[in-house]
């Protein structure tokens, strides 16, 4: 009877141990995965690239703006209100930016894991994104 | 040794419980900081938004006809009304709009009432911009004044 009594504690002793060593691992885990991910870059960019747009709307005339930067892991793409970013290999997950352009304005433009990438306004009223 | 074995599985329930809500718990602590590191101070947003009002011959910007030259702080007062603020800056018609920049316009002397964009409710003016230094060109003369812009969302 004493010795059952010994052997049970000794299992949930080790049992706890486990659960404790399980908990760690899943918080470090959870810690790893958002340490690593690329969600806060993608932010910052779809950020700027809204924040560049609106800049060159209210830029009279020509005007080119490189993003400083190497964007090789994103491909972008520009619409005529929003700016889609996911990452070229790894997770499709996209992040959106929205912006509102005066009346008369086009904007188009996709790149595909380029180093640099500039956005340009034209005279026609036009803001395209291209490989520099 | 019933109640014994009764009260483990209570106390193993509860720790799975207290277990399961604390790493979910980090998980939602770590998201919430990320969120805030990233966020971009809406005051700065609205002003980049905000620059096209002055700058951009879209807006209210003046532009010589003849050079095709531009003048950024130059008002047109020819300019200076609801339809050309529409043409400029519209949000979404539906309810996004109304959490999105939304804007009203003031030229000290020139404007009566204030300009407004199509979401922009009066008596939910969130906070507004620093005054701009502004002219207004009235013939040959530029006239000095002052540009309230005030935002709601």
């Amino acid at each position: 009877m004493f010795s059952q009594k010994k052997g049970n504690s000794a299992l949930m002793l080790m049992f706890e141990i486990i659960i404790v060593g399980l908990v760690v691992f899943m918080a470090f885990s959870i810690a790893e995965k958002f340490a690593t991910s690329q969600t806060s870059n993608k932010y910052n960019l779809a950020n700027d690239f809204g924040l560049m747009v609106n800049t060159l709307v209210a830029s009279p005339g020509h005007a080119i703006v490189n993003y400083p930067g190497d964007l090789t892991p994103f491909n972008i793409v520009l619409k005529q209100n929003y700016v889609e970013i996911w990452e070229a290999e790894g997770s499709k997950s996209t992040i959106k930016k929205m912006f509102d352009v005066p009346i008369g304005y086009k904007l188009s433009g996709f790149t595909e894991k380029q180093k640099d990438v500039c956005l340009e306004k034209t005279l026609d009223r036009e803001i395209k994104l291209r490989k520099c | 040794m019933v109640f014994d074995a009764t009260r483990k599985s209570l106390y193993w329930m509860m720790a799975g419980i207290v277990i399961t809500m604390t790493i979910f718990g980090f998980a939602m602590i770590l998201s919430m900081f990320q969120n805030s590191q990233l966020a971009t101070p809406e005051e700065f947003e609205a002003e980049i938004i905000a620059l096209r009002f002055t700058q951009s011959e879209d807006c209210f910007a003046y532009k010589d006809l003849k050079t095709g030259r531009v003048f950024p702080s130059v008002i047109d007062p020819l300019k200076l009304n609801k339809d050309q603020l529409q043409r400029c800056y519209q949000t979404s018609t539906s309810a996004k709009g109304l959490k999105d920049f939304n804007f009203g316009v003031e030229v000290d002397g020139f404007t009566q009432t204030p300009l407004m964009t199509n979401n922009f409710i009066l008596n939910r003016v969130k906070f507004e911009l620093p005054k701009k230094k502004v002219f207004v060109k009235n013939g040959d003369q530029f006239i000095e004044t002052q540009m309230k812009v005030s935002i709601s969302r």
